[in-house]
């Protein structure tokens, strides 16, 4: 394409490769013609997923490199040549240190050896919707890239988000020090086969129940292979340097709509209807018990998460079509269909 | 009350297990969390950004020097242990060492042998034995309970390789310093165990037969480097004898230590936090198939009140053994008291766990 700032014979290199939106990010490379793409994956975590695609596209165009980004030594040889970098790791789960080092000393690394380098064109810093405050936002708003970024990380208190909102700082960091070309992509929940779980947006079972707690509210959802797709062309896209952009499918549907589905189309279960208004007061319960509770109760529901999973709003994609061209590939409808079947028979 | 000064405290280590520290530090009023130190400077600076630490240092040298500090906690890699407890001893500083203590018992040895020396205290993160359950379990045993000491000892401990913060790291990585361990995976888990058991053996060093393997779950995945099974049984001077199992296999994960009397028994449970004791049977007849569960049942109802009971009282905190030993071993730095955990049963829990690893298969190099 034209307007790309990379040929198909640029290296690319895509982190956290063999994850769930990896696997895909590589698959989109692939289908788009590029040959010539480093995979990097944790040592024990070549997954299926990418074998998958592998299979299906032929390992020629693949570089399989196993490696960590915690190692510097991992990063400069991953790093080498490469023109676009596709950064897909993220710390995950519920600790603190983990989420930071999995997603900030990562990119840090990783970072210091691109600069290094300094063949760098484009680095997709692929960062999440949870690093958003909606605080501020009126329930029914819009909800888009110009949405504030969470600064009461300690109120918030979600460690994800918190290795998020430093690693998307610090690479602004880097690119106002040295000078990298990036681009930041926020993809909302993604979802798809190779996922096992209702979104959290919807509900959750934490407490021996079925809680639904995103009543009518529309859910940003992604399909995981429409979200790689967008990924893709934030690395390409000529023109776009230091842009964020959100990403959400079209025809989005609410929560009560997917719980229905899937209700009806995986199993039934018995689910108890929690209006946001309810929501709200536990979880406010639950914050201001937890202050109290000499550290018996960390405060894990509390408002401004409560906010930002169930208050509800509306979501945009149209900055991702008009900059990127992006187009949604695979219909709600599709999606949702290979996502039921997935949970079902996967 | 007269203005007491705060024990000032540093962290040397700022990774996973450095939060809890933090986190329990702040529900001590004897003592401020002052500093913290890691070598990877973002680590060092994220932790004090959350925890209101006035000082970050990626150097403990300048922290020791700098910082003033009475006590440091050091929750680095266990093959870091060693050096670093030795330079805080030097330094003057109390030390609160994360598990397992040391790398082996020789450094065990020279770092307590420094401890006493220099008049300081030390201890090791071995915090289930200081859970409410644990406490209890000890009263009962002080009690006379048991009717003399232990006859037999059993402790089984269960670990999940899901854990996406521990045991997925490690798996994923053949070089991570866990893997690196003379005792690999085991020796930074089983020290918990071991140390349940330790608490009643006498004597330094009780025979030990080891057999230990790698669990289906990692040998179907090409990871037989790793060991992850342990069966031990052991008999100290006095003629008890202790089993310890340590499993990735059971479905419903139990840790439990079973202590076996002349006069009854007690059973701790840590993962539903009871401790049931077990008295002799008096009931004839067809009664005691019929009464004895009831009985029983009593018991588990006793510890469920105590347990809602405690967290009516905001007591029942997810890492209270951590806190309770944090506190115990500030009040002895403060009055001058003995250590929570003796010497000998750190030497002892350390002693144990080397004839574990020296019967290990193809054990790895220290």
């Amino acid at each position: 394409m034209d307007h790309w700032i990379a040929s198909r014979n640029e290296l690319i290199l895509v982190t956290g490769a063999a994850g769930f939106v990896g696997s895909r990010v590589v698959e989109s490379l692939l289908r788009s013609g590029f040959r010539r793409v480093r995979c990097l994956v944790r040592p024990a975590r070549y997954s299926s997923m990418l074998d998958a695609v592998l299979e299906k596209y032929g390992s020629a165009a693949c570089e399989i490199v196993e490696g960590n980004l915690l190692s510097r030594r991992d990063c400069e040889e991953a790093s080498n040549g490469v023109g676009v970098v596709y950064h897909l790791v993220a710390g995950r789960g519920k600790s603190f240190p983990a989420c930071f080092q999995g997603s900030v000393i990562t990119t840090r690394n990783l970072l210091d050896a691109l600069s290094a380098r300094g063949r760098l064109r484009r680095f997709v810093n692929v960062s999440s919707f949870a690093v958003y405050s909606n605080w501020l936002l009126p329930r029914g708003a819009v909800w888009d890239e110009s949405c504030p970024i969470e600064d009461h990380l300690e109120e918030r208190y979600d460690a994800y988000t918190y290795g998020k909102v430093k690693q998307d700082e610090l690479v602004f960091d880097y690119h106002r020090k040295h000078g990298v070309p990036f681009v930041t992509v926020r993809p909302g929940i993604v979802f798809g086969p190779g996922k096992k779980a209702i979104p959290g947006f919807v509900g959750v079972d934490t407490f021996g129940f079925f809680a639904h707690l995103g009543g009518g509210s529309q859910l940003p959802l992604t399909y995981v292979d429409n979200c790689a797709d967008a990924i893709v062309l934030a690395g390409l896209v000529s023109g776009v340097e230091g842009e964020v952009f959100n990403v959400v499918d079209d025809e989005l549907p609410t929560s009560r709509q997917l719980l229905r589905e899937y209700k009806r189309r995986v199993r039934p279960f018995l689910s108890l209807p929690v209006p946001y208004w309810a929501a709200y007061s536990l979880c406010w319960l639950w914050e201001w018990y937890a202050s109290r509770s000499n550290g018996q109760l960390p405060p894990v529901f509390n408002r401004r998460m409560c906010a930002f999973a169930w208050r509800g709003h509306r979501y945009s994609n149209q900055k991702l079509k008009d900059l990127l061209g992006w187009r949604c590939r695979v219909p709600m409808g599709e999606a949702l269909s290979r996502y039921f079947d997935y949970q079902k028979n996967g | 009350m007269a203005d007491v000064r705060k024990i000032r405290v540093g962290i040397v280590g700022c990774g996973f297990i450095a939060d809890q520290h933090a986190e329990q530090l702040r529900y001590l009023p004897s003592c401020e969390l002052v500093a913290v130190c890691d070598q990877e400077e973002l680590m060092a600076a994220q932790l004090a950004e959350r925890f209101h630490v006035p000082r970050a240092y990626t150097d403990i040298s300048t922290m020791l020097q700098e910082a003033k500090l009475d006590a440091i906690h050091i929750t680095t890699p266990a093959q870091t242990h060693f050096a670093l407890g030795r330079q805080c001893l030097e330094a003057g500083c109390h030390v609160y060492l994360e598990k397992p203590f040391t790398v082996d018992t020789q450094e065990a040895e020279q770092l307590i042998e420094l401890a006493h020396r220099k008049n300081l205290h030390i201890t090791v993160g071995h915090n289930l034995q200081f859970s409410h359950e644990a406490l209890r379990l000890r009263e009962l045993v002080r009690d006379g309970f048991l009717g003399g000491p232990p006859v037999h000892i059993e402790c089984i401990q269960c670990f999940s390789h899901d854990d996406p913060t521990y045991g997925r790291a490690v798996l994923s990585d053949p070089r991570h310093w866990v893997r690196r361990l003379p005792g690999s995976l085991l020796q930074n888990l089983i020290s918990h165990g071991i140390a349940k058991i330790a608490e009643f053996l006498v004597g330094d060093s009780p025979a030990i037969t080891a057999l230990t393997f790698t669990s289906p779950f990692l040998a179907q995945r090409g990871l037989t480097d790793i060991v992850d099974e342990v069966r031990a049984m052991m008999r100290d001077e006095a003629g008890t004898t202790a089993f310890f199992l340590f499993t990735t296999q059971f479905g419903a994960a139990s840790n439990e230590l079973r202590l076996y009397g002349p006069g009854g028994n007690l059973v701790l449970d840590n993962t539903y936090r009871t401790v049931m004791p077990a008295r002799p049977c008096r009931l004839k007849s067809y009664l005691r198939y019929f009464l004895a569960p009831l009985v029983q049942a009593h018991e588990l109802a006793r510890n469920s009140m105590r347990n809602m009971r405690l967290f009516a009282r905001r007591d029942f905190q997810m890492d209270y053994g951590m806190r309770k030993l944090m506190e115990l071993f500030y009040r002895a730095i403060r009055e001058g008291g003995s250590d929570p955990i003796p010497a000998d049963q750190i030497l002892r829990t350390s002693r144990i766990m080397d004839a574990i690893f020296a019967q290990m298969p193809g054990r790895n190099p220290a």
